[in-house]
């Protein structure tokens, strides 16, 4: 079996010195003697909404239609998980620049749907495939991107893989991060440290006023446990390379947390069902859950997950729900008249 | 980024010996004109088996059947006014219409030896 190589995914803030901070680790990494690689999908976002858009626009599409170009956004993520795939041939580690936690997050939405949703997505693909309708060149680029989402997803659950979150102790961190880690939850993966950008330190001439309580905040996110990775402010270091390269070590000493556990469903002795979701990390309070339908809608502080309901509980009806420690528990009962003695 | 390293890439590669051009023929990797080519087809073929259909679908969540609907739902996606604001990820009151929402109850503690991870909690 192929040992996969290392991957550090770093997300954040925008503005928070998320691509300084890829490009700081890989430059300590290589001089580490590490073959390390980093990666960002983003820079020909553009160029495919674009392409999207001119054909959409071109195909003479209403207003109802150019739904479209936002559907296939996901190939944002795509970019992104093709330029990892190709990565992985070229070294024992990638730090991938996933630039801004949304767009992060709706990769993990994309991923998520090509395992557990493929119909919801890819079947077309494949569909359009078999009907021989596209070119040989276009099949491969198809197949192989359907290989980079199965890959990408594998790495993902590796346990050398690391998603790591970068702020500024700018006010509302502890906000950011709670909503953040949350919805990480909720995409199935988990933020296994922090980088805080620019804290100023003693001694290096800051107005203490200013400086003083941007420190509080990262001691006060320590002192909760969670494993944060300070950068110095430093005055002139403007790119935050030199800071950044100065914890490389630490970020690569990140332990990973576990990742939620598949939902499971177990029967009552009343004959009805418990779906259990498992939501570590995630505030009470951002909970929100409903049902579409045949899915259950899960919400964790705005960001929306649905997954297709097991055909068990397609026939019954929810009695209520709560968060029992770090689980959502969803209780339904049977549908009498969906039950095979009431047909 | 120098003139011979991969459209991905950020930096320098001064210790990869592969930093040179690569093979993105079919099986030897990609590159975005085949991606944009992928698009393209995907378009035409949306367009032909799967857009039209969905032109008349205003709410994703009444058309099961369709997938630009279901795509857009596994997404979290739906589709927005033009002068509605620009969320970076799915947001709410998007959907409330049709969500049959459940009233949850309070939360219950944390059993001792919990996984919960209640760092960040209030």
């Amino acid at each position: 079996m192929l040992k996969r190589p290392r991957l550090l995914i770093l997300s954040g803030q925008a503005g928070a010195g998320t691509s300084s901070a890829v490009l700081g680790l890989r430059e300590s990494l290589c001089g580490s003697g590490i073959a390390a690689t980093s990666v960002d999908g983003r820079g020909h976002v553009s160029e495919i909404e674009s392409l999207v858009d001119r054909t959409v626009a071109a195909a003479g599409l209403g207003t109802t239609a150019q739904a479209l170009p936002r559907v296939l956004s996901g190939l944002t993520g795509i970019a992104g998980v093709l330029a990892v795939h190709e990565a992985a041939e070229r070294g024992d580690c990638i730090v991938w620049d996933a630039g801004e936690t949304g767009g992060l997050l709706r990769v993990l939405a994309l991923l998520d749907a090509a395992r557990s949703e493929a119909a919801s997505i890819l079947p077309p693909l494949i569909a359009m495939r078999a009907a021989r309708s596209l070119s040989a060149v276009d099949r491969a680029a198809w197949q192989g991107i359907l290989a980079a989402l199965r890959s990408v997803r594998a790495m993902l659950d590796d346990d050398g893989t690391r998603v790591l979150l970068v702020a500024v102790p700018d006010d509302g961190l502890e906000e950011f991060l709670a909503d953040r880690i949350g919805q990480l939850s909720l995409m199935r993966s988990a933020c296994d440290g922090i980088l805080v950008n620019r804290v100023p330190r003693n001694g290096d001439g800051w107005p203490e006023s200013w400086a003083e309580p941007r420190r509080h905040r990262v001691e006060r996110l320590r002192g909760r446990g969670l494993p944060v990775i300070d950068i110095a402010h430093l005055t002139n270091d403007a790119p935050g390379k030199t800071a950044f390269r100065a914890q490389a070590g630490r970020v690569l000493d990140v332990a990973r947390v576990p990742r939620p556990f598949p939902d499971s469903i177990k029967e009552r002795d009343d004959g009805g069902f418990d779906l259990h979701v498992h939501l570590p990390g995630v505030r009470p309070d951002h909970v929100n859950a409903g049902r579409l339908g045949d899915s259950l809608v899960t919400e964790v502080a705005g960001l929306r997950r649905q997954t297709s309901l097991a055909p068990v509980l397609t026939r019954c009806e929810i009695q209520g729900a709560g968060m029992d420690s770090d689980w959502l528990i969803v209780r339904f009962e049977r549908n009498q008249s969906l039950w095979p003695e009431a047909l | 980024m120098s003139e011979g390293d991969p459209w991905w890439f950020t930096g320098t590669l001064p210790d990869d010996k592969s930093a040179g051009p690569r093979d993105r023929t079919p099986g030897g990797g990609f590159s975005l004109s085949f991606l944009a080519s992928g698009a393209q087809q995907l378009v035409d073929m949306a367009k032909q088996v799967i857009v039209a259909p969905h032109a008349d679908h205003e709410v994703p969540e009444q058309h099961g059947d369709c997938i630009i609907c279901r795509g857009q739902l596994a997404l979290g996606e739906v589709r927005r006014r033009p002068d509605a604001p620009n969320d970076d990820v799915a947001t709410g009151a998007k959907l409330e219409s049709a969500v049959e929402w459940i009233h949850l109850d309070a939360a219950r503690p944390a059993a001792s030896g919990s996984l919960a991870d209640r760092r960040l909690w209030p």
